[in-house]
């Protein structure tokens, strides 16, 4: 398997499954919802009736928002908690459909949408003991980087190098990512062997995964760090092409409301396209390899 | 040319050399003195400084030999006050201000505000104190305003001051200076003294009454002009950037003199720095000298450090007819000072930002903000002790009205990973990584940042209160500045505009060199005595048109007032054609006002051009006819958007 190989093949894949996004997508924008219809309500008292509407749909007001966020402030701090909330059960429901999603690509075959709920239903539990694991270790990566935070000014409290405390500083962020990357990775293929082995046992699960994130570290990483650049792109071409949408008059709202959806859906597809890379690679690195012997027999009529 | 500078600079010199005392410096030796380099531009020469209306009768003088200690880091001095009883009364004693004792002692007000630990506390020990050549002692006192202070004391005399009598006070003391305590102390890098607030002054006397001050955190002083004459000694290996004129002669056995004057001066503060920490630029015009020390990862602002002073010079000299200074220093200030003012007397103190983007303004506004304090904070005297308010208004005032006929669009930023801005607004963020937020160029509004703290906490005491009643930090930011300066926006918005940059002129004419008090100021701001009420006021501001009820060609719109503030108000209706204005005192809480117009009306609007800036929110100011809903749609799909985005890189965690 390369590199290449793997990344057509999960394109390929996700391609196959492209009505699974639909879902995810649903999904995401109801819980985006939640959250945003408070605020809607709010926007809807303070602006339907005012000349403001006027003087915002031509650009945003700098002074309107600092008086938006004083006046409901109280509204606001409850959003958060709102949106702390929302962000919870969208992760247990992320993981349910991730488990969907593994089903369909391990069995090219089954991938009716009722394949994705039984997936998702059967692996939910196992892969919510990874979430929390892999929680522990997200805590910890945040943890390292707040060490590094303090060791860094610490070291530089009595020092007028800023250059180099700014690259340190910097330096310790892409660690920080590095570290998320790696447990994300670690957590995405423990989920996986978990799934494909059909195995129970989460720590062994873990372990397996780790070895077999050792021994194909390069293939692995690769893939896993193309994807991800592509998603970046993604988001850079949005923000490049947002940019020169005009604000009025206000149909403009529709072009930039589908270029927003269009973006969200893309992101969606790349979250698949690591699921579905993860899976290739995994099957095909880890199948066992059945030696061929030929034998001469000698056949008596 | 050689020769013109050579007599210039020799005029210069003899003019130092004749203007101070012949006692030398300790461990000076004479023959270095005959040398004399120039360090600024020769067309600095004493003769050409002028002073703007200056008090030249009976100032105190202020004369000072010193001897910086690197090793030690400490400061021996020898001080001379010639003193003036400039009142008609005859006083038995003279009151001191020991400023340099707020940072030698854990109780003193400075001290407790600003948690210093041991090593930031400076050591203090004054060995004589001689007036009219007999030894004297210091009696501790209460300050003016009833308080215990550690830095108040008095003189008694032993022979009483009579009016126009002149009083020597000598005073001989070692001053050890602690490490990075702001005001007063030692950068942790070694490479940059701030030495502000390090010595004894004569108090203020006025109406019969001794104004003994202590060191405030926050409040200023109450000063009055005065005259300072000072021969440092110090390494070779610094600079002396001060107040007023500095000369430095030839160095022996590594180490220099240098000598300072200023005159007409509220009070004399020093920096000593290391210029080989420094990128080092002269520039300016034919009336300005301006000499930069940037931090080496700066040198990029250099160019626009220079084009912020000219351009603000050249229209502070257009709006008040005067420059007050001819030399400007520029200190990047080192990171490890927690020094929080922008400037003194012709320095001007920065701190920009690694990354300052030209339209962020931030290196910019602090530049402009020092120029401005050039005018309000030393060219006039005021008791800045109770009275901040008075300065720090009118400077955020000048700053924010010249930045913004002056640059370009200011554009709102967050920092990303605390070094690196993006143009937005950010909403949520855990550990310097924004989580939900807007990419978008965002123009800032004019004092949006003094609306901002204003908007942080409403309810609060008025702005005349007693500066050093305020209980925090905060709070004196909020009123003393921002509030303060939204009232001056309110009164320019309300009243000729023209005719207020007018009175601001006349009173800056009138009393620069001289004290100003809070009527005088109101005399000028508020000649009709209609705004002084938010000053001494709490009230809070909030009109809104609750209801616009049409019946065939009658309007009737009904205007609440949510707020405890009055203010004469003035309803529009806008119609299609015409725009029908009815006024009213605004005192009622429910008002209905009736217009009748065949036109078809659009909306209803009270202060229709949002001239009260306190009030609390414009949305409410109008009330249109037809509902709509483009904006709220706008922002809540964007709002929208960035739940999804949010959710995507949280809710995917694990």
């Amino acid at each position: 398997m390369t590199i290449l190989k793997s990344l057509k093949l999960g394109i390929r894949e996700v391609y196959r499954n492209f009505k699974f996004v639909w879902i995810l997508w649903a999904f995401n924008s109801a819980s985006a919802l939640v959250v945003a219809m408070p605020i809607y309500y709010l926007l809807t008292k303070d602006l339907n009736f005012s000349l403001y509407n006027d003087r915002l749909v031509e650009s945003f007001d700098f002074i309107w928002y600092l008086q938006f966020r004083h006046q409901y402030q109280t509204n606001i701090g409850e959003f958060v908690y709102i949106f702390l909330a929302v962000v919870g059960i969208y992760s247990l429901m992320r993981t349910f459909f991730l488990g969907g999603l593994v089903a369909v690509f391990n069995s090219p075959k089954k991938n009716h949408t009722v394949d994705f709920f039984y997936g998702g239903v059967k692996y939910w539990w196992r892969f919510i003991k990874i979430v929390v694991i892999s929680l522990f270790f997200f805590a910890l990566s945040f943890g390292i980087n707040d060490l590094l935070g303090e060791l860094i000014e610490y070291g530089y409290k009595n020092s007028e190098e800023l250059v180099t405390e700014m690259v340190l500083s910097s330096i310790r962020y892409l660690l920080l990512l590095f570290l998320i990357g790696s447990v994300t990775l670690i957590s995405d293929y423990s989920k996986i062997y978990l799934a494909i082995k059909d195995e129970f046992r989460i720590f062994y699960g873990i372990k397996e995964s780790l070895k077999f994130l050792k021994n194909n570290f390069t293939i692995v990483f690769t893939v896993f760090f193309i994807v991800a650049a592509m998603g970046a792109a993604g988001v850079t071409a949005y923000n490049l092409a947002g940019g020169y949408i005009p604000k009025t008059p206000f149909y403009f709202l529709i072009v930039s409301f589908i270029l927003q959806q269009m973006l969200i859906i893309f992101r969606l597809l790349i979250r698949m396209l690591f699921c579905s890379t993860e899976v290739i690679i995994f099957k095909d690195l880890s199948a066992e390899m059945v030696k061929a012997e030929i034998t001469e027999e000698k056949l008596e009529f | 040319m050689r020769v013109f500078l050579f007599i210039v600079s020799f005029s210069i010199y003899a003019a130092f050399v004749t203007f101070s005392d012949n006692n030398t410096v300790p461990n000076r030796n004479d023959r270095n003195l005959h040398q004399v380099e120039l360090i600024r531009d020769s067309s600095t020469a004493q003769d050409s400084i002028t002073f703007l209306a200056p008090e030249q009768k009976k100032r105190t003088r202020y004369k000072f030999e010193i001897n910086l200690d690197d090793f030690h880091r400490s400061l021996f001095v020898k001080q001379k006050i010639i003193w003036f009883n400039n009142s008609s009364d005859t006083l038995e004693s003279i009151a001191i201000n020991m400023f340099p004792k707020a940072y030698s002692d854990n109780e003193s007000h400075y001290a407790i505000a600003e948690e210093n630990s041991e090593m930031k506390i400076s050591r203090f020990e004054i060995e004589d104190i001689i007036v009219n050549g007999i030894p004297h002692e210091l009696i501790k006192t209460k300050a003016y305003n009833g308080e215990n202070s550690v830095s108040t004391f008095q003189l008694n005399l032993l022979k009483p001051a009579a009016p126009n009598d002149s009083m020597t006070l000598t005073f001989a003391y070692d001053l050890k200076l602690p490490e990075n305590s702001g005001r007063l102390g030692k950068a942790a890098d070694e490479s940059f003294y701030s030495i502000l607030d390090w010595y004894p002054e004569v108090a203020v006397y006025s109406d019969s009454i001794w104004y003994s001050t202590y060191l405030h955190p926050y409040a200023g002083k109450f000063q009055t002009f005065s005259d300072f004459e000072l021969k440092i000694e110090l390494p070779d290996s610094f600079n002396v950037i001060s107040s007023g004129i500095t000369l430095t002669l030839d160095s022996l056995n590594n180490r220099k003199q240098v000598l300072a004057k200023a005159e007409n001066l509220k009070e004399f503060n020093w920096f000593v720095i290391n210029p080989n920490n420094y990128r080092v630029r002269n520039a300016g015009t034919n009336s300005i000298k301006v000499r930069s020390y940037l931090h080496p990862a700066k040198e990029y602002l250099f160019t626009r450090i220079d084009s912020t002073v000219r351009i603000t010079a050249q229209y502070l000299k257009d709006f008040f007819g005067v420059i007050p200074f001819e030399n400007l220093s520029i200190i990047d200030l080192p990171k490890t000072i927690r020094l929080n003012i922008s400037s003194i007397k012709d320095v001007v103190l920065i701190r920009p930002p690694l990354f300052s983007p030209s339209d962020v303004h931030i290196t910019e506004k602090q530049i402009i903000k020092a120029i401005v304090e050039q005018y309000m904070a030393y060219s006039i005297a005021s008791n800045e002790f109770e009275s901040k308010w008075i300065v720090d208004g009118m400077v955020e005032f000048l700053t924010d009205k010249i930045c913004a006929e002056i640059l370009k669009e200011e554009f709102v930023t967050f920092d990303l990973a605390r070094y690196y801005p993006i143009y937005g607004l950010n909403f949520l963020m855990y550990r310097e990584i924004p989580i939900v937020y807007n990419l978008a160029a965002i123009v800032k509004t004019r004092s949006s940042d003094s609306y901002q703290k204003y908007y942080s906490d409403l309810y609060n005491d008025p702005v005349l209160t007693k500066t050093y009643f305020f209980e925090d930090r905060e709070k004196y930011e909020l009123l003393s500045k921002a509030k303060a300066n939204l009232i001056l926006l309110l009164i320019d918005k309300n009243t000729d505009s023209e005719f207020f940059s007018e009175q601001i002129k006349s009173m800056f004419n009138s009393y620069s060199g001289k004290f100003l008090i809070e009527q005088d100021y109101f005399n000028y701001i508020d000649p009709d005595a209609k705004y002084s009420s938010l000053y001494s006021g709490t009230e809070i501001f909030d009109y809104k048109i609750e209801s616009v009820q049409v019946d065939s060609s009658n309007y009737k719109v009904r205007v609440l007032r949510l707020g405890d503030g009055t203010q004469p108000i003035a309803v529009s209706l806008i119609t299609q054609t015409d725009t029908l204005i009815l006024h009213h005192s605004g005192e009622n809480r429910v008002i209905d006002f009736d217009f009748e117009s065949k036109d078809q009306a659009i909306a209803a609007t009270v202060d229709l051009e949002t001239k009260n800036v306190l009030d609390i929110n414009f949305a409410n100011n109008s009330y249109t006819i037809n509902e709509q809903f483009e904006s709220s749609i706008s922002l809540a799909v964007r709002f929208f958007f960035w739940i999804q985005n949010a959710l995507m890189i949280i809710g995917s965690i694990g």
